[in-house]
């Protein structure tokens, strides 16, 4: 997944305070859709909890692929768990990764509105290509590329917004530099939309109940 | 079953609960509500503090109450690494042309761009900041124990996400070990294959199972706690103690000292 990779102290204290309040907002809006929608059964719980754990397990895996890559599947989140339980599980995946210092916790934030969009454009997208195509790998795969490209987006609107303590590049400059990093994230998109789409054609054929939309 | 640990460079889930069910430091027994406090205080405090020193200051702090709780300081080293190779790699392209005294200079096509004291500095002081709290946040999660960290994080956190939260840490080990264990087989059959999408198809084979086998796992354990009578209502019964006078007055001081710090300029200024 796209995630800011900036650490306590960068961005000013303005931006974190405009972004949680954000995100805030974001979560209350997806906590009010679950509890309106009675999807808080323990089944649902159970798979919110466990792509929970294994996102942040799988996260801690370097993919011995361009010389190492992390993956965080929130596509994959997304597609198994909706855009609302998937704004939850992100959360929590954004808390236990700052509390053992991947990204900082006034960053959490602005990273739980990038993966919220993540996952909400990863799941529309499977969805809707369901009309177009029969392969859950390509529907993944595809999901995937498109809402690691809209975290992409965000990321760099973010960061160009808040803009970085102490750095004076202009506007331009920023944009640049962040457009390299956005060129990186790409490429590893197209590894995690590989890995994605196997790992929902696998869940599929094994499970076919837990991918939604999966026949 | 293997250990948790995937990565030198990523915290052990299994040593940190370890660590926090034995540790017996004065900090241990500080109030979670303290520990997050301080917490707060911390990130608050990197985010408008300017100046180097200061936050050079602040750092040895955090090392040394790592170091005071009994920490294992040589791993902290490893730990480090991530925060660091993050802040850099996201930072890097932005340190050029920064006002100071030029170190050197790159041929560039839109002209030629320099490194400076203030980039290099800027750079030192983003490390810097970014360690303060990953070193706090560590110590904070390897002095209290697992019961106390459950119970206050489901008074945080509304439901669902409070009993998301607890039902994915109960989750959390065994999936870790499922993936480690998953990884040394690969590596007993003769490790991983070549080729991009060979690796990448053989990877995502072993997520996908990961991702099956813990939920069928899961599932279990829920069947298990449902017929116990559980309905989405995981309670963490653990008393959590509120912070006592002298949680209080440290928060207190260390809240009035930043103000003041920052009302008056003295924190850092334009300086870095």
């Amino acid at each position: 997944m796209a995630h800011i990779h900036l650490q306590d102290g960068a961005l000013p204290l303005s931006a974190l305070l405009l972004w949680w309040a954000t995100a805030v907002i974001l979560l209350l809006v997806c906590i009010w859709l679950v509890r309106r929608r009675r999807t808080t059964d323990p089944a649902v719980i159970t798979i919110a909890a466990f792509c929970t754990a294994a996102a942040f397990a799988v996260f801690q895996v370097s993919l011995p692929v361009f010389g190492g890559v992390h993956i965080n599947l929130t596509p994959l989140i997304g597609i198994l768990t909706g855009p609302f339980i998937g704004g939850i599980v992100v959360l929590i995946v954004n808390l236990l990764s700052a509390a053992i210092g991947h990204g900082g916790y006034g960053m959490i934030g602005a990273n739980l509105i990038l993966n919220i969009v993540e996952v909400t454009v990863s799941y529309l997208v499977f969805r809707v290509l369901a009309r177009l195509t029969s392969s859950v790998f390509t529907r993944a795969a595809v999901a995937t590329v498109v809402g690691l490209v809209a975290g992409n987006l965000v990321m760099i609107g973010i960061i160009v917004v808040s803009g970085v303590q102490g750095v004076t590049l202009g506007l331009a400059g920023m944009i640049q530099g962040l457009s390299l990093i956005a060129a990186v994230n790409l490429g590893v998109a197209v590894i995690e939309a590989l890995v994605t789409g196997f790992i929902v054609d696998r869940i599929a054929r094994a499970r076919p109940d837990l991918v939604r939309g999966a026949s | 079953m293997p250990g948790t640990a995937l990565s030198s460079h990523v915290p052990d889930p299994d040593l940190i609960s370890y660590l926090a069910e034995r540790n017996t430091s004065w900090f241990s027994r500080a109030s979670p509500w303290t520990k997050a406090g301080v917490l707060v205080w911390l990130v608050v405090a990197v985010t408008v503090i300017p100046s180097l020193l200061v936050t050079g200051l602040l750092l040895s702090v955090v090392i040394a109450l790592y170091a005071s709780c009994g920490l294992p300081v040589r791993r902290l080293a490893g730990w480090c690494v991530m925060p660091v190779v993050f802040v850099v790699s996201l930072v890097i392209l932005m340190i050029w042309s920064v006002p100071g005294a030029v170190l050197f200079s790159l041929p560039f096509p839109g002209g030629p761009v320099s490194l400076t004291t203030g980039g290099l500095s800027l750079l030192f002081l983003l490390v810097g900041k970014a360690l303060v709290t990953v070193i706090y946040s560590l110590t904070f999660i390897m002095t209290t124990p697992m019961a106390e960290l459950s119970a206050f994080v489901s008074r945080a956190l509304p439901s669902p996400a409070d009993q998301i939260f607890l039902l994915a840490y109960r989750f959390l080990f065994v999936t870790l070990a499922t993936l480690a264990a998953m990884l040394t087989a690969i590596r007993a059959r003769g490790g991983l294959v070549s080729g991009v999408v060979s690796q990448t198809r053989l990877m995502a084979e072993v997520f996908g199972l990961l991702f099956i086998r813990s939920f069928e796992r899961s599932e279990r354990v829920m069947k298990a706690m449902q017929s116990r009578g559980y309905r989405h209502d995981l309670i963490a019964a653990t008393p959590v103690t509120w912070p006592g006078p002298g949680g209080i007055a440290v928060l207190a001081i260390a809240c009035c000292a930043l103000g003041a710090a920052v009302a008056s300029g003295a924190a850092g200024g334009a300086g870095i």
